[in-house]
């Protein structure tokens, strides 16, 4: 799939939505104690993704700046030096392509996220 | 060369826009960052560098003094932006700039227009708009025409519809936006449309309605839940202990606010801390009456501008045509049946609210003429300047210096360098006789970015392209010296196959994770097994070819419950930087885990695997040779007849061997099988490959032919990606790539087949013909009543499942094809 095509299209958007929310699912049975059971399910189904070329990237604890373009950033306190993901409302999405040389991606929905800056007043 | 204008952007209060009027069709550029069509009308001076749109827009609120916003409404005042980061004032006109030559990153057909239509607001007046015109000139346009904002909506509206006359009638274009709120009466009288009257608020717009759902919806539920006591301040201040939760929240109101346009609820999802520092989780219900009840006083508010509007203009709502609606807030119901409500007047809903100034300042772009000399408009601008840059090609670390000489005039020059993948931006930032940055890597993938050279307007003058390997293709790590491979059964030609887990030259540590299929039923309690096979060497060998590198036996001894042919196992294969080789096997949640590690140094042999093994290389052996008489290959007679000796004298020796042998003998004997199956494949490859390459042709015509006729998007992406690489496994020499293909094809063709109402009739029917044979004759019985219905009802799904079922009810034997049998028990 080329992807200009890719990138250029609607009809991502459902796509885009279901890994968002294979995101949130995982994030909050991370947290419960039946985990371990659901475990091979969710990662089998962001492998099941990958096959198709769409990845899914936490930016959780990433630093931040003004240079990152794949995430949306909303800064919370006050002060803008040495940021960091604190919250991330949507993950990153990059569409992987494969070829002999290697592997290339692009970020097909940029992460929504809240940073804070790790420097405590 | 066209000679209209055809460019046209939407100089917006909060977003700006950019689209292109192209033989009768208009495109809305996207940003090639984020694919939005919309970039925000901001710009930040953050150190050495100036971002513009969504990017200064993160700084906004948090770099006030460095990052500035809604400047529109300063146009044509003396008024300037002290930047404190520069030191230096910036203003109204050359922020614009900024963003309208921003504007020009995203044409993405390598025009570099010289000539523009650019929207103002109705209210703007000769001073503003002017200032607008000039911001245009100091972006590079030539040529800057102006169009007011109703009229370009209105232009959209005439555009999109056909048979509507216009004529000497006159209408309400109601723009309700992000931040702003703009209401102008348009008219057109002798074929001229014209703004009669307007009104507005600067300061109204949808996300003030993100704030009120966050504050008077979703903060009383939370409050109930928990021990708060200032609740909202600690949400709202910058210092506040849940400032970072109140971004959430804004993000999951704006959400479920579109989400109310078309359902009569949504939900918000909250995990706060509360004071007594209790995790609060809650799913927050916000009603579409709830919504509309907490914005109908600011939508009152918009309603009663309008009227202001119609009594200052002496006019009844039935003197009006409809009122038209822009502005992405204009998608809420209660905004357009209030609207409707309140004032009589039929809302028009036709044009895509949130791009229709812009599609509307294209069209009339597309109409208006160039005035520019074709001279100009041609010169392709001419670099003067030699750049000589310096990097490291590849990299470990997450960021690399990169950093180029300039020499030339650099004088008014900027530079911008951007990672291709989308992830990284410099901004633009002002060039000097040497560049430093250092470049953020994605980790284990190619780096690929563009450094541009621009002058003062945004034009590119000079573009160099950047490549660096971070990761694994450095070539510093250990790399393994020979393919890792699976060793799977090829049931159809009751042979095994060998499936790459890891390639040759993999940078170590390595871990992959595989599903297979289990191929027979294994009754638990009972000594069957099943292996998990992993051998070193090409992976285009046959599996007794290469070396064994461990089996990892799944028992049914240790099984709780019986293991189902078909049921799913995953495997881990981890290698570590010393080669040790450690499999993981699942067979399901619930049941248990097997696990070994094998090392180089601790080669394994198992030695009940050789035996069978070697049995099977002596059957192959002289099934090759019966076939080879048959086809008078003598050569290959000959060949084959040498090593039937060894083989016989090798099974001789390997039934000797106990299970818990722990000399070395039968890894000279595993050495021995495996030169003895390397000359038989060579002496027979080109028979198999030559059979392959035909078997291959004509399952791909046959496949090819049901993907046609029954395949969906998906699957006929499928077939094109096994055909596209057709000629490089069609000419490997690779029986294993062939066969795996050709499985590869059987699976899609099955896939499709199955949901097909013939072939599952047809299945159907052949297993009828066996009724006799079933384990269960009563539920077979049942099961064929069944399936009959199933046919006449035509509920093939149902059928599918009936015909599972009676497979299952076959005796073992049935199920399987006579050629079929079991080696590792995967497939």
């Amino acid at each position: 799939m080329d992807i200009k095509q890719v990138s250029t299209t609607e009809q991502l958007k459902p796509l885009l939505s279901a890994l968002c929310q294979l995101y949130e699912l995982e994030r909050k049975v991370q947290k419960r104690s039946e985990f371990e059971s659901l475990r091979r399910n969710v990662e089998k189904m962001k492998a099941a993704f990958e096959e198709l070329g769409y990845r899914i990237e936490d930016p959780d604890g990433q630093s931040y700046n003004e240079t990152r373009v794949d995430l949306e950033a909303s800064i919370a306190g006050s002060s803008t030096e040495d940021l960091a993901v604190t919250e991330v409302i949507k993950p990153i999405i990059r569409y992987v392509m494969r070829d002999s040389s290697g592997e290339y991606t692009k970020v097909i929905q940029r992460g929504v996220v809240v940073v804070e800056s790790r420097i405590k007043n | 060369m066209s000679n209209t204008i055809n460019f046209g952007i939407d100089l917006g209060t909060t977003n700006s826009l950019i689209a292109k009027f192209n033989k009768g069709t208009v495109e809305v550029f996207k940003n090639p960052v984020g694919f939005k069509e919309t970039l925000p009308s901001v710009v930040a001076f953050r150190n050495d560098r100036i971002l513009v749109g969504e990017k200064g827009r993160v700084y906004l609120e948090k770099d006030p003094k460095s990052t500035i916003g809604q400047f529109k409404r300063k146009m044509g005042t003396t008024e300037s932006y002290r930047i404190k980061s520069l030191d230096q004032s910036k203003t109204p006109i050359e922020l614009s700039a900024f963003v309208l030559k921003e504007l020009k990153t995203f044409i993405h057909t390598g025009e570099t227009p010289e000539a523009v239509v650019i929207t103002i607001p109705a209210s703007f007046d000769m001073v503003q708009s002017n200032a607008t015109k000039e911001a245009g000139h100091q972006a590079g346009f030539k040529q800057v025409v102006l169009l007011q904002e109703p009229i370009a909506a209105s232009l959209a509206y005439a555009n999109k519809t056909t048979g509507n006359e216009l004529n000497n009638s006159q209408w309400i274009v109601y723009d309700l936006g992000g931040g702003t709120f703009d209401v102008a009466l348009v008219r057109i009288a002798e074929g001229e449309l014209k703004v009669i009257d307007h009104e507005g608020d600067n300061f109204l717009g949808g996300a003030d309605f993100d704030a009120l759902i966050v504050e008077r919806i979703v903060v009383p539920a939370i409050e109930k839940k928990g021990q708060f006591s200032d609740i909202l301040n600690q949400l709202k201040s910058g210092s506040g202990r849940l400032n970072s939760k109140w971004y959430v929240l804004l993000a999951s109101a704006e959400e479920a606010k579109k989400e109310l346009s078309t359902k009569s609820a949504a939900e918000i999802d909250v995990e706060v801390e509360d004071d007594a520092g209790e995790v609060i989780s809650a799913l927050i219900s916000v009603t579409r009456s709830e919504f509309e009840a907490v914005i109908k006083e600011a939508v009152d508010a918009t309603a009663e501008m309008l009227r202001t509007i119609l009594t200052r203009n002496s006019l009844q709502p039935s003197d009006l045509k409809f009122v038209l609606m822009v502005g992405g807030s204009t998608y809420i119901p209660l905004v357009r049946n209030r609207i409707k409500e309140l004032l009589g007047i039929p809302v028009n809903t036709d044009i895509d609210p949130t791009n229709a100034i812009v599609i509307g300042a294209a069209y009339y772009a597309g109409n208006k003429p160039l005035e520019l000399s074709e001279a100009s408009a041609t010169v392709a601008p001419v670099c003067p300047l030699k750049l000589k840059v310096s990097y490291n090609k590849a990299s470990q670390e997450s960021d690399e210096m990169f950093s180029a000489k300039v020499d030339g005039d650099v004088n008014g020059l900027s530079y911008r360098i951007v990672r291709d993948d989308g992830g990284y931006d410099s901004g633009l930032k002002q060039l000097s006789t040497r560049i430093s940055e250092d470049l953020p890597l994605q980790s284990d993938a190619y780096n690929s970015f563009t450094l541009r050279i621009l002058d003062a307007h945004n034009n590119p003058l000079a573009v160099e392209s950047i490549q660096i390997a971070q990761g694994k293709y450095s070539v510093a790590g250990q790399m393994l010296p020979e393919d890792l491979s699976l060793v799977k059964d090829n049931l159809q030609d009751g042979d095994t196959r060998l499936e790459q887990v890891f390639a040759r030259n993999t940078i170590l540590p390595a871990k992959k994770k595989m599903t297979v299929d289990v191929s027979k039923t294994l009754v638990h309690g009972t000594e069957d097994e099943i292996r998990i096979m992993v051998v070193e060497g090409s992976s285009t060998n046959h599996s007794s070819s290469n070396k064994s590198v461990g089996v990892l036996l799944v028992s049914a001894r240790n099984l709780k419950r019986d293991l189902l042919r078909g049921t799913e196992i995953d495997l881990t294969f981890e290698v570590s930087e010393s080669r040790a080789v450690t499999v993981h096997a699942y067979v399901n949640p619930s049941g248990p885990e097997f696990s070994d590690v094998f090392t180089p140094k601790d080669r394994r042999v198992d030695v009940k695997a050789l035996a069978e093994e070697i049995g099977m290389l002596e059957e192959r052996i002289e099934q090759e040779k019966a076939e080879a008489l048959e086809h008078e290959n003598y050569e290959v007679v000959d060949v084959l007849t040498k090593l039937a000796g060894p083989v016989q004298e090798l099974q001789g020796e390997a039934v000797l061997l106990t299970l818990d042998d722990v000399t070395d003998h039968k890894y000279k004997l595993e050495d021995r099988k495996r030169k003895i199956a390397q000359e038989l494949h060579q002496a027979t490859s080109t028979k198999r490959i030559e059979r392959l390459r035909a078997e291959y042709v004509e399952v791909r015509d046959e496949v090819s032919e049901t993907v046609k006729e029954s395949g969906n998007d998906m699957e006929k992406r499928q077939l094109l990606e096994i055909v596209n690489h057709e000629h490089v496994f069609l000419n490997t020499n690779s029986t294993q790539r062939l066969a795996e293909h050709i499985s590869k094809l059987r699976s899609l063709e099955f896939q499709i087949l199955m949901r097909s109402p013939d072939f599952l009739i047809g299945w159907f029917q052949s297993l009828t013909a066996k009724r006799e044979t079933f384990n269960d004759q009563v539920q077979a019985k049942n099961l064929i009543e069944a399936g009959k219905q199933h046919i006449q009802g035509e509920d093939f799904d149902r059928l599918l499942e009936v015909n599972k079922r009676l497979f299952s009810l076959l005796p073992q034997r049935e199920q399987e094809s006579k050629d079929m049998r079991h080696f590792t028990g995967i497939s």
